[in-house]
C-alpha cells in the first residue's frame, strides 16, 4: 500500500453547536489525483483550512506529508502548495510582480518555470491582474502553486465559479501540468463531473462525515439499479443495502448499495426476477450518497 | 530576508496611497488658513488638530492590517505560504507605523513651512483671522520644538494604531476592525477612569494624556521632564509591543476569522446603554450642604469685604455695610450708610476708618474718589468726606490698607502702577507717591479685551510691603515710607504675556514666606521663598489654571469668583487635585472666572461674597470637598 500524503483520523471541527466536520477519516495516497467531493457545505473547505492550518481542529489528527501541519506549518509550507476556494491576488500588481512577490516567500522558487507557465496559458506579464479574466486569473494561480515544486497540491474548487470553457481549460490544466509530474493532488469540488475527469480516487463527505472513499471505479460501481421484473406486489424491504424503489406493477427499479449475489438471492426469494444490473455514473452515485432517499423516489 | 524585503514592498506600495492623501490633506490645510472661519478654530488649538489628524491616520492605517486581506480574500494566499504569522504581520505593522510617522511629520512639516518659511504671523488682538497662528501655540511649538511636537502626536496615533491594528486581527472587514478598536478604546478608556489608577499613580498622568496638547502646559513639563518624557515613549513602545503581540496571537489563533456586525453593533448599543444609563444616573452623593450663612442685602449686591475682629465691612453698591460677624452661623447687619452719587467697588480700613474705593458721579463725568467713612462705633458708621483721584487715576482694580496708610493699583497716562496714599490728621487720604510698573502699548485701548482681563495688575499687601503680578512677572516694593516707594526685586516669569500683548492680569498671593505667582506659561502656580525681601528664589511649581482670586493655605487652594468658591489641594506631583465647589450650577470655568472677590479666613470660617450675598464656610467643610 502506497504512503499517505494525507491523513485524517476523527477530525472534528465545530463552529459554535454546528460539526461542520463530524468525525472524518481519510488516507490520500502519494501520487494519486484525490477528488474531495460533497455538496456546497458539506465540510470541506473547513477540512482543507484544517490541512493547511488555517483552522484548529475542535478533535482528531491530521498529518500532511507525514507532518502536523500545526506544529510544522511553515516547513509543510514550503512542500505544498495551495489553492483557496476563492483564490484572490492583490489586483494592483501585474502578473510579472506577482510572480516575483509569490517566489520571494520560498527559499526555493523556480522563476523559469513560472515564465514558462504563464507563457503557456499565454498571460501577457504586463498586465494588471485587474485586467484579468476569472479562467487567466486561475491560470495563474495554478502557475504560481508550481513555483516552488510541492511535492502536494491542495486545490479547494479549483474550477468553481468558472464557464463552461474556461473551467475545461482550467481542468486541462490541472491534468497535463500538475498530474504529469507524479506529485499528490488533493482537490476539493462538488462539480462531480469535472472530478470524474481527473480524479483516481474519490471520496464523498456529506454534513461532515465521510460517506464513501476509494478508487473512482470502485466508489461509481458501489451503487448500482437493479431492473426486476416481479408477477404481484412484493416487498422489497428484506433486501440489504436497498436504497429506493421506482416504479409499480411488474417492473420494479431498486437502487442498491454494493449490489452482489446476496442481494440477487434475496430479490429472488422475495419473489423478484432480475431482469438488468445497471451501473451509474459518478454524478448519478454522488447523489444516491448524500441525497436522503436517494436519486429516485421511492 | 527576501520575504521581508517582499512583504515591505508590497505593503508600502498599499500604503503609499494613504501617506499622499494624508499629505495632501496637510497641503489644503495651508490654502484653508487663509479662511479666516477656518483658522480661527485651527489656529487656536493646531496641535490637538494634528494630534487628532494622526490619531484618525493611524486608525485607517491599523484597520487595513489584516481585515483588508480577509474581505478582499487576500489573505488565504498570504496564510498559504510559509509565512509565521510574525512574518505576516511584522512588515505591515511597520510599514503601517512608519506611514503615520510619514504623515505626522508632513503635518508638522507644514506647520513649519507654514509658520517658519511662509513667516505667517498676523497675530494682534484675536488669531482667527486669515493666516494668523495663536500666539501661545506659536511659541508652543518654538518652545518644545517640531521633534517633540511631532512626538507627541506620534504616541498618541501609535498607541491608537496598535489597539486597532489588533482588533483587525478578528475582522473580516476593515470598518469592522475599527468599530471593534473604537469599542475597545472607549471601555479601557472608561476603565482606566473607573479604575482610579491615577490616584495611585498621579505621577504619570500627565505621560498619558491622549491630546497632551489640551493643556499648554502639560506637554511643555513632559518634555522638560525626562521621567515624564521617557515615560511617555516607554508607555507608547509597551502599547506597540502588546499590540504586536496580541496580534501575533490572534492571528495565530484564529487565521483572520470574521467577527460579524452583530457582535460589534450589540457591543457598541451595550456602551452606549452603559453610558447613557451611567449619565442618566444621579450620583450618590449627598446632597450639598452649601454655605454655613448668607446675608443677602434687601436691594443691590455686597461687592468687597474686609474684617476686623468681629466685624465685617462691606462695600454696597451706594455705601457701606457692617456686619457683625461674631456668630458665623448667623451674621447679623448692623448698619449701612447710603451716600448719595457713589457707586462703590472696593473697601480697606484703617483703625477706626473705612476707605471705599468707587466712583463719584457726575463732576461732569464720573471719577475714580475715595470715600471715608468713621467706624468708631460699628452699629453707627458716619461718611466724614471724600477725594476725588480720578483727575489722573483712570483705573484701579485693587485696594487696600498698607502700614498707616492705603495702597491701589491703577492705570494712568498709558502706565500701570500703583499709588500709595497717607492719611492726613483728620484720616483723609492725600496720594503721596506713585512707582510705574509697566508702559502700555499705544494702541492698548484698541485690544477689545482692554478692561476685562488685560492691561491690569493685581497686588498683594503684607507687611508695608507690596508684591505686583505684571505683565512680564513679578516685583516687590518696600512700602515703609509710602511717600517714598522702592522697587527691590523683580522677576522675570518668562511666560507669553511677555511676549505679546494681550496679557493678562497675573494673579499673586503669599503664605507665610511663600509667594505664589502665576504663571500663565505653561500654566502653572509658582512658589517662591521671600524671606530675604531682596532675593526670590523659586522653589517649586504646580500646574493650576488660576484665574481668579486664591488664597493658599497649608497645601490647599482656595479659588473665588463673583459666583463661587472653588477648592484644590496640593499633590506632591507638581499638581492640584480638584476637591469641590459651589455651588453646582455654577461650576464652569465660564462663569466662574467672572469678576474678583476677596475671600477671608477668620477663626476656621471663610467669609467671602458670592452672587449678591454674603457667604460663610467652615473650613473643614470646604476640605472635606462638600462645599
Amino acid at each position: 500500500m502506497a504512503a499517505a500524503a494525507i491523513r485524517i483520523a476523527g477530525l472534528v471541527k465545530t463552529f459554535g453547536n454546528h460539526r461542520a466536520v463530524d468525525g472524518l477519516d481519510l488516507e490520500v495516497p502519494e501520487g494519486s489525483i484525490f477528488g474531495f467531493l460533497g455538496r456546497n457545505g458539506a465540510g470541506k473547505t473547513t477540512t482543507i483550512k484544517i490541512l493547511m492550518n488555517m483552522l484548529k481542529p475542535t478533535a482528531g489528527a491530521v498529518e500532511v506529508l507525514g507532518q502536523d501541519p500545526h506544529i510544522h506549518e511553515k516547513e509543510l509550507k514550503e512542500r505544498v502548495g495551495y489553492i483557496s476556494d476563492n483564490p484572490v491576488l492583490y489586483d494592483w500588481m501585474k502578473v510579472e510582480e506577482v510572480a516575483w512577490f509569490a517566489g520571494q516567500l520560498y527559499p526555493r522558487w523556480d522563476q523559469q518555470k513560472v515564465a514558462a507557465l504563464i507563457e503557456h496559458f499565454g498571460l501577457d506579464p504586463k498586465q494588471k491582474i485587474k485586467h484579468l479574466s476569472r479562467g487567466m486569473n486561475a491560470q495563474l494561480n495554478l502557475a504560481l502553486v508550481l513555483g516552488h515544486d510541492p511535492e502536494l497540491l491542495i486545490l479547494d474548487e479549483p474550477a468553481s465559479g468558472l464557464d463552461v470553457i474556461v473551467r475545461r481549460d482550467v481542468l486541462e490544466s490541472i491534468i497535463q501540468v500538475i498530474s504529469a509530474e507524479g506529485r499528490t493532488v488533493f482537490f476539493s469540488s462538488h462539480l462531480v463531473h469535472e472530478v470524474e475527469r481527473v480524479a483516481d480516487q474519490v471520496a464523498i463527505i456529506d454534513q461532515g462525515k465521510l460517506l464513501v472513499c476509494g478508487e473512482l471505479d470502485a466508489v461509481r460501481q458501489q451503487v448500482k439499479r437493479v431492473l426486476v421484473r416481479t408477477e404481484d406486489a412484493v416487498d422489497f424491504a428484506g433486501v440489504t443495502g436497498l436504497r429506493g424503489v421506482q416504479g409499480e406493477g411488474r417492473q420494479r427499479l431498486l437502487t442498491i448499495f454494493d449490489y452482489g449475489d446476496e442481494a440477487k438471492a434475496q430479490i429472488e426469494q422475495a419473489g423478484g426476477q432480475v431482469v438488468e444490473v445497471i451501473d451509474l455514473s459518478l454524478e448519478e452515485s454522488f447523489v444516491e450518497h448524500v441525497t436522503p432517499q436517494g436519486g429516485l423516489p421511492s | 530576508m527576501r520575504a521581508w524585503r517582499a512583504l515591505l514592498w508590497k505593503e508600502g506600495r498599499e500604503e503609499l496611497p494613504k501617506v499622499l492623501v494624508g499629505l495632501g490633506l496637510c497641503a489644503v490645510v495651508v490654502a484653508l488658513r487663509q479662511n479666516a472661519e477656518f483658522n480661527a478654530e485651527f489656529a487656536r488649538n493646531f496641535n490637538e488638530w494634528i494630534t487628532i489628524f494622526v490619531v484618525v491616520c493611524g486608525i485607517v492605517l491599523g484597520m487595513d492590517s489584516i481585515a483588508k486581506e480577509s474581505s478582499k480574500g487576500t489573505l488565504a494566499f498570504l496564510l498559504g505560504k510559509p509565512l509565521s504569522a510574525a512574518e505576516v504581520l511584522l512588515p505591515k505593522y511597520v510599514i503601517g507605523a512608519a506611514a503615520l510617522l510619514v504623515v505626522a511629520a508632513g503635518a508638522w512639516a507644514t506647520v513649519y513651512v507654514d509658520l517658519e518659511g511662509l513667516g505667517s504671523d498676523g497675530y494682534r488682538y484675536g488669531y482667527g483671522s486669515s493666516g494668523a497662528w495663536s500666539p501661545h501655540l506659536k511659541r508652543l511649538v518654538e518652545e518644545v520644538g517640531y521633534v517633540n511636537m511631532l512626538l507627541v502626536s506620534l504616541t498618541s496615533g501609535l498607541a491608537i494604531y496598535s489597539l486597532i491594528f489588533a482588533s483587525s486581527m478578528v475582522a473580516d472587514h476593515p470598518l469592522k476592525g475599527a468599530a471593534l478598536g473604537v469599542v475597545l478604546l472607549i471601555v479601557l478608556g472608561i476603565g482606566i477612569e473607573a479604575s482610579n489608577v491615577f490616584k495611585h499613580f498621579p505621577a504619570l498622568k500627565p505621560s498619558f494624556y491622549f491630546n497632551i496638547g489640551s493643556g499648554k502646559g502639560k506637554i511643555v513639563r513632559m518634555v522638560g521632564d525626562p521621567w515624564l518624557y521617557f515615560f511617555r515613549l516607554g508607555a507608547t513602545a509597551a502599547a506597540m509591543a502588546v499590540g504586536v503581540a496580541v496580534s501575533i496571537a490572534l492571528l495565530r489563533r484564529f487565521r483572520g476569522a470574521g467577527l460579524g456586525w452583530k457582535p460589534i453593533v450589540s457591543g457598541w448599543l451595550a456602551l452606549i446603554a452603559f453610558i447613557t444609563v451611567m449619565d442618566l444616573t444621579p450620583e450618590s452623593r449627598p446632597p450639598k450642604p452649601g454655605p454655613l450663612s448668607v446675608l443677602t442685602p434687601e436691594e443691590g449686591a455686597y461687592l468687597d469685604l474686609a474684617v476686623v475682629g468681629e466685624r465685617g465691612y462691606v462695600a454696597t453698591e451706594g455705601g457701606l455695610a457692617v456686619v457683625d460677624l461674631r456668630d458665623p452661623t448667623k451674621p447679623e447687619l448692623l448698619a449701612t450708610v447710603e451716600v448719595p452719587l457713589w457707586s462703590m467697588r472696593r473697601i480697606a480700613v484703617v483703625d477706626s476708618l473705612a476707605y471705599l474705593l468707587g466712583q463719584r458721579k457726575g463732576l461732569p463725568a464720573d471719577s475714580l474718589g475715595i470715600a471715608v467713612f468713621s467706624i468708631g462705633d460699628p452699629a453707627h458708621p458716619v461718611f466724614k468726606g471724600h477725594r476725588i483721584i480720578g483727575d489722573d487715576i483712570e483705573a484701579s482694580w485693587d485696594w487696600g490698607r498698607c502700614g498707616e496708610g492705603l495702597i491701589l493699583n491703577g492705570r494712568w497716562g498709558g502706565k500701570l502702577g500703583i499709588v500709595s496714599f497717607a492719611l492726613d490728621a483728620e484720616g483723609l487720604p492725600a496720594r503721596a507717591d506713585d512707582l510705574v510698573v509697566e508702559e502700555l502699548p499705544a494702541d492698548y485701548k484698541n485690544d477689545p479685551m482692554s478692561g476685562w482681563w488685560n492691561h491690569k495688575l493685581s497686588i498683594h499687601i503684607h507687611n508695608e510691603r507690596i508684591w505686583v503680578g505684571y505683565k512680564e512677572g513679578f516685583l516687590a516694593v518696600d512700602a515703609r515710607n509710602l511717600e517714598a516707594l522702592q522697587e527691590t526685586v523683580r522677576v522675570e516669569m518668562s511666560d507669553y504675556n511677555k511676549d505679546y500683548d494681550a496679557h493678562k492680569s497675573r494673579l499673586i498671593t503669599r503664605e507665610g514666606n511663600t509667594l505664589y505667582v502665576q504663571r500663565y506659561w505653561p500654566g502653572d502656580l509658582v512658589a517662591f521663598y521671600i524671606n530675604d525681601p531682596n532675593t526670590q528664589r523659586e522653589i517649586g511649581y504646580w500646574s493650576f489654571s488660576a484665574r481668579t482670586t486664591i488664597k493658599v493655605i497649608d497645601g490647599w487652594v482656595y479659588s473665588t469668583g463673583s459666583n463661587g468658591l472653588s477648592v484644590y489641594r496640593q499633590t506632591p506631583y507638581h499638581t492640584y487635585e480638584y476637591v469641590g465647589y459651589w455651588p453646582d450650577e455654577l461650576h464652569s470655568w465660564s462663569s466662574f472666572s467672572r469678576g474678583w472677590r476677596r475671600l477671608h479666613l477668620v477663626r476656621g470660617h471663610f467669609y467671602t461674597l458670592i452672587g449678591r450675598s454674603l457667604m460663610v464656610f467652615p473650613l473643614e467643610q470646604a476640605q472635606g470637598g462638600r462645599l
